[in-house]
């Protein structure tokens, strides 16, 4: 017998009244503690990678010891910087132009280019990498040190690779549980959890003796691709997966199927319903999941040590080896480079967020697995 | 009108819901589920290092778990579950604050640039976070050279390479994933319970322990999900900062797997690994419904005990 919940009074629920001003005047001092704690975290969280950005020029031999002198030797045993300078222009240049052409051109034809300025850039983006590409030789020019550009060039195929499978798995397995609940909902959902949970070990020596128990599938060359590749795409792709179905899910359950239903009615069949109506409903989701994907997929260390092979080694992987030594400044050139690569990809993330409405809330939301 | 136009309509579909799932659940059973499951078999064969697959499973025994039972592993054992439940309450109470601060007492203009700037050092390389910690706690490094200046310590840090400092880089680590959780749950408590609380009288901290706290359980349930069971398997931040003493369960695996190839007895701590992961979470689990119960039974008010009030 339990006290329900007061009834209240229609007198209480209207006092919407002012408080009392002595209690507006007085300052917040929680707020301040709060906001005191609050910038210190975020100085603590900043302090050590700019210890990283810092010690990259690091005019003394080792990594850890400040010299107190600068140098940008590093960077030149990382970087041909003949090479490196004018192809990162070309890139921004590409990318500036041909995406201003292709976002803006149609427009004073007069045609509707709704694609054109969603993509132009992007696009442009993918076409300068291409080209820059071609020119330097898969960016093996870029680099004097081949050990690092190899491992680079690596880790950007395998994360490539898993995202695209990361996504379209995530991305149909995301849309049948928003539309297609059922008794296998429960299960299924119960993997994505242990997916996201599962310490990363587990899943990197159990890939290993599974590839190891198929060695037929998984030590052959696969569309030309390194063995290896292959197998980074697999475990890599696994984590990553179930966050694109949880954002895609996310993104979907706030919508019902009306809309789809009207197609239906109007004759669509569902490949077109899906076509014309879901995928646009869902693809800032997809495009933030891919990005926060491709993110996860770069820095994937404890998996992807466990199932390489000897030609494809990825970045995280090759600053393992060098912990064997004597730490050179030079690795934390290359970390600067990653590093960068993560906060463009992370506010590229954003801005589509932001583009389809998200609230920072809804953002941080999405970062946190739905 | 539009109804007799249209084509009798029978459920085209008469694929099974999960139809569209079906990529992922192939993908997930092949590649998660399946070779898991490989991993409990194998933890029951003994080593044979002859063959491709180090692995003889023709006498299945318990003999892996019961040399995983052993001083050294069982040491190791107790030293990661003591990192990461230090480690989990520590980002829970540095964490909780920031939460708290970007729910309730942030404008919308400044909040969205405060997370973005929590979440770029949170997704930024896991083990570039973790190769920074080398700088301030190197023993001749510049950190530990004003330290002894200041006369803080004497002699230089000597935490490099010890479980210190992997305690640290974890905390440092793993923070972000425990403020954004937090955050979340934090900002999906509707203002107006809090107003109402205030409104029927609780101060600020009754208003906090018996209306905020509770509604944050969820956030902080998955903040500790998404950062404790990592955390025991972390082999990363052991390697690169704690050296032969600070030697965490997972960098032991990893030993096992490419170093030793004793596959069997690396299978058997990985299981062992998850059972106390889950055994732990499962106590704490149960530590939570208790004190819930508890309070609840407290906090009861029956109709007597009102009309006795008036």
């Amino acid at each position: 017998m339990t006290a329900a919940v007061l009834p209240i009074t229609s007198e209480a629920s209207a006092t919407t009244a002012p408080r009392s001003p002595k209690r507006r005047r007085r300052p917040d001092i929680l707020r301040g503690i709060l906001a005191f704690w609050c910038g210190l975290v975020l100085v603590v969280l900043f302090v050590p990678i700019g210890l990283v950005v810092l010690h990259s020029f690091n005019r003394g031999g080792s990594f850890e010891v400040w010299s107190h002198h600068t140098t940008t030797r590093w960077w030149g045993i990382l970087f041909d910087v003949h090479k490196a300078g004018p192809s990162l222009f070309q890139i921004v240049l590409i990318t500036v132009i041909g995406g201003a052409i292709i976002a803006y051109v149609p427009r004073l034809f007069g045609l509707a280019n709704r694609f054109g300025r969603q993509w132009g850039f992007p696009l442009a983006f993918a076409i300068g990498v291409a080209v820059v590409g071609h020119r330097t030789n898969n960016f093996h020019t870029v680099f004097r040190d081949k050990n690092v550009g190899d491992a680079l060039r690596n880790s950007f195929v395998a994360a490539f690779g898993a995202t695209i499978v990361a996504v379209i798995i995530g991305g149909l397995a995301g849309v049948g549980l928003a539309r297609r609940p059922g008794w296998w909902t429960k299960p299924f959902m119960l993997t994505v959890f242990l997916l996201l949970v599962t310490p990363e070990i587990m899943d990197a020596i159990a890939l290993a003796g599974w590839m190891q128990r198929f060695p037929a599938i998984f030590n052959k060359k696969f569309l030309g691709f390194d063995a290896g590749i292959l197998r980074l795409w697999i475990g890599e792709s696994l984590y990553s997966s179930a966050v694109v179905t949880l954002i895609v899910r996310a993104r979907l359950a706030g919508i019902d199927e009306s809309l789809e239903e009207a197609a239906g009615d109007l004759g669509a069949p569902p490949a077109r319903a899906f076509r014309q109506i879901t995928l646009p409903m869902i693809s800032s989701a997809l495009v933030a999941g891919a990005l926060l994907s491709f993110t996860i997929c770069l820095d994937n260390t404890i998996i992807a040590e466990q199932v390489y092979t000897a030609g494809s080694s990825t970045f995280p992987i090759y600053l393992l080896s060098q912990l064997r030594s004597t730490v050179k400044p030079s690795v934390g050139a290359a970390a600067v480079v990653l590093f960068g690569i993560t906060v463009a990809s992370l506010g590229f993330v954003a801005v589509v967020l932001k583009r389809s409405g998200d609230s920072s809330s809804q953002i941080a939301a999405t970062l946190a697995g739905g | 009108m539009t109804a007799s136009l249209a084509p009798p309509r029978k459920r085209q579909l008469h694929a099974p819901k999960f139809i569209l799932a079906g990529p992922a659940i192939v993908w997930w059973v092949l590649f998660f589920i399946a070779p898991i499951v490989f991993v409990i078999y194998y933890s029951f064969g003994t080593k044979d290092t002859t063959k491709l697959l180090p692995v003889n499973m023709s006498s299945p025994s318990l003999h892996n778990y019961h040399q995983a039972f052993s001083s050294t592993f069982f040491t190791t054992f107790k030293a990661t579950l003591k990192i990461a439940i230090t480690a989990t309450v520590l980002t829970t109470v540095i964490g909780f604050p920031v939460a708290y601060f970007l729910a309730f007492k942030v404008k919308e203009k400044w909040r969205a640039i405060l997370l973005a700037l929590i979440i770029v050092p949170s997704f930024t390389s896991f083990l570039i976070r973790t190769l920074a910690w080398r700088i301030p706690l190197a023993p001749n490094g510049q950190f530990s050279t004003w330290l002894q200046d200041w006369g803080l310590i004497h002699g230089p840090i000597s935490i490099l390479e010890t479980r210190t400092a992997v305690q640290i880089a974890i905390v440092y680590n793993y923070l972000g994933f425990m403020i954004l959780p937090l955050f979340v749950a934090l900002d999906r408590i509707e203002g107006v319970l809090r107003e109402a609380s205030k409104d029927l009288g609780a101060g600020r901290i009754a208003t906090f322990a018996q209306v905020t706290l509770p509604l944050a359980g969820p956030g902080i349930a998955a903040g500790v999900l998404l950062t404790f069971i990592p955390m025991c398997g972390d082999y990363v931040t052991a390697t690169v900062l704690g050296g032969a003493k600070g030697n965490m369960i997972g960098a032991m695996i990893d030993q096992q797997f490419r170093g030793a190839q004793d596959w069997p007895l690396g299978s058997a701590i990985a299981v062992l690994m998850i059972l106390a992961v889950l055994l732990i979470l499962g106590i704490g689990v149960g530590l939570v419904m208790g004190v819930q119960y508890v309070l609840k039974r407290r906090r009861r008010v029956t109709i007597a005990q009102l009309e006795a009030l008036t």
